[in-house]
């Protein structure tokens, strides 16, 4: 799995390129949880993400409740069809913010 | 000018030749001065590699003020001189002993410098035998104060410690005679004449401190040992008196560091091999926990075979699954995948389970049977977590209902090997949110049809090359194997997986379920 950051101001984009599953989860959350209490918004982007397991799921969707009793907002953004149907599957495309492609940084 | 053949002198001179030290070699000289010279005060130098000389013997009170300096030399190069008072006339004389004597004597310096290193390897071997008992040590705190003792004998220091290291934190330190307080000056204390040993020892001199307390540090040596994975040791040997650390010293420690960083290494191995047999113990021990909390024979009915296999990908996994045969002759499949891996998802499958057999088995449909586990498990508390599950209820007479939470819905082929999907409007994950609610598919299987419940770990199960196994190739495996009963089905797809994955480590727990209604009963 790789990491990369991209902060501008009130938003922070975070792509996620290979696998986010229980081995690599550990380092994808800590990055996440430093941005905890800091910018109002979190784009998560998976365009070149090619898997996520149930421990990855589960972290995103404590992830999304804590930031938004910060008052802070997630938005997982250009999933491949797979792991879209990963999340349409586990029905936590009801729970999360999920958009198919991002939206232009303003 | 050579002396006369046979003549007094000649004997002398020979004589020279054939002591057996220094001291003998200084007594004969100096009867040769004074039989034939006349001379009884003298004094022999030797000149050191800086070419500075320095007196190695003297008699008769020394040579006096302005004395002749005579070289001594072999093969043209001057490595001493013989110190006389001026005798007149005697030139050639005492020039013929120094060309005489400036053999015998180089050659005693030689001997006696072999022997002195041939003590040196002695006094090595010593050490080196002395070490081979500490090295039979293989726990590291004994090793650690063995290790000192050692060290504090070979160099024959008053006060030592060693501190154990990782990851820059001390985690042991063994003290001999030395204040905890004088240890923590000395570890801050900054380094002096430093020599490197090579890339992984280091023996530092540090600058003594001088006095710490009532304590007197008078030479001080640090020594480094390196070890893998970021662990190291230090030793500090300290003298009370202030003392130079001759070479011979720093051979022998020399000689000995590799061994005690063996040894070091050899204990943390040890160490590290202990702690993963321990947690291999208990991995086994939740292995055959778990293997009991799956079911050990799944329930018969004359019209249907059913077969069920769960594989951890690890030890242990939060995958489970299970058949409960409900008072109305209906049976309640349910197959979960609880998210994580390894032993933390083995205890929340566990609670599942109990959760699960705890339910009131009037009452069983497929949907209350879901939001109930839901609620439960909400209540837990298990942040980050969650359950997809399918649960399915089978009547006697084909009839089934399906729930689903956040799980893959399962499969139907019919006899011809067409393959449908079983999908239903799915709720969420369990334990998520307390209040999901979930609904209910309501369907058929017919005499001739098979059922597929299974988990994620199927379809992303890896080839090397990452390539996922894929929810296509599992629909056509498990279309292409009409007639078979339930649980050649079981092991033909198992078979698959595995020959798919090639070698490659599983990607997930894999569970699967397979029901199968006979031909011709209804």
């Amino acid at each position: 799995m790789q990491i990369s950051c991209l902060e501008d101001q009130d938003l922070v984009t975070i792509a996620v390129e290979g696998e986010l599953e229980v081995y690599s989860l550990p380092e994808f959350s800590r990055l996440a949880e430093s941005y905890l209490g800091g910018p109002a918004r979190l784009v998560l982007d998976m365009e070149r993400l090619e898997y996520i397991d149930s421990s990855g799921l589960g972290f995103l969707v404590t992830l999304h409740e804590r930031l938004q009793r910060q008052s802070q907002s997630l938005r997982v953004v250009n999933l491949q069809p797979h792991v879209a149907r990963v999340f349409r599957i586990t029905r936590l495309d009801q729970i999360l913010d999920i958009c198919a492609v991002a939206e232009p940084a303003l | 000018m050579t002396p006369p053949a046979g003549s007094a002198e000649e004997v002398r001179l020979t004589d020279l030749h054939e002591a057996l030290d220094r001291a003998e070699f200084h007594a004969r000289l100096a009867e040769i001065l004074e039989c034939d010279l006349g001379v009884r005060a003298f004094a022999v130098e030797i000149l050191d590699r800086a070419g500075e000389a320095f007196t190695e013997h003297e008699a008769g009170g020394g040579p006096g003020e302005d004395p002749v300096a005579w070289p001594l030399a072999v093969s043209g190069e001057d490595f001493g001189r013989l110190l006389l008072p001026a005798v007149a006339g005697r030139d050639e004389e005492v020039a013929s002993l120094c060309r005489h004597m400036a053999p015998a004597l180089y050659h005693l310096m030689l001997l006696e410098e072999q022997e002195r290193l041939l003590a040196v390897s002695q006094e090595q071997i010593q050490a080196l035998q002395a070490m081979s008992e500490v090295l039979g040590e293989l726990d590291l705190e004994p090793l650690l104060n063995r290790l000192l003792k050692f060290f504090v004998d070979l160099l024959q220091v008053d006060v030592g410690a060693i501190r154990f290291l990782a990851d820059g934190e001390v985690r042991h330190e063994a003290r001999w005679g030395m204040p905890r307080g004088v240890l923590r000056r000395l570890a801050a204390a900054p380094a002096g004449e430093s020599e490197s040993l090579d890339h992984s020892h280091g023996i530092v001199v540090l600058d003594p401190p001088g006095n710490v307390g009532r304590f007197r540090l008078g030479a001080v040596l640090r020594v480094d040992i390196a070890l893998e994975g970021g662990r190291a040791a230090d030793l500090f040997l300290v003298t009370g008196e202030e003392r130079i650390w001759d070479p011979h010293q720093r051979t022998l420690l020399r000689s000995c560091l590799p061994l005690a960083a063996a040894a070091l290494q050899r204990a943390l191995d040890h160490e590290d091999s202990i702690k993963r047999h321990r947690l291999s113990e208990q991995l086994e021990v939740a292995r055959r926990i778990q293997e009991q909390l799956l079911p050990a024979s799944l329930p018969a009915r004359p019209d249907l075979d059913i077969a069920g296999r769960s594989l951890p990908a690890q030890y242990v996994g939060g995958d489970y699954y299970d058949v409960l045969v409900l008072p109305d002759g209906a049976l309640l499949a349910f197959v979960a995948d609880v998210s994580g891996k390894g032993i933390q998802a083995a205890i929340r499958m566990s609670a599942l389970r109990a959760v699960l057999h705890s339910l009131d088995a009037e009452t069983l449909a497929p949907a209350s049977v879901l939001s109930r586990l839901n609620r439960q498990l909400a209540a837990d508390g298990m942040a980050g977590h969650f359950v997809t599950a399918a649960c399915l209820r089978l009547e006697a007479d084909g009839g089934l209902r399906l729930a689903l939470a956040g799980h893959e819905p399962p499969l139907r082929a019919d006899a011809s090997g067409s393959v449908a999907t079983l999908d239903g409007e799915a709720g969420l994950p369990l334990g998520l949110r307390a209040g999901s609610e979930y609904g209910e598919t309501a369907g058929r299987l017919a005499p001739g049809e098979r059922l597929l419940i299974y988990t994620d770990g199927l379809p992303d199960t890896r080839e090397p090359g990452g390539r996922q196994y894929g929810e296509e190739r599992l629909r056509r495996r498990f279309g292409e194997a009409a007639g078979a009963d339930a649980a050649a089905l079981v092991d033909a797809m198992l078979a698959d997986l595995d020959r798919f994955r090639a070698g490659a480590p599983w990607a997930d727990d894999h569970t699967l379920l397979v029901f199968h209604r006979h031909e011709g009963e209804s």
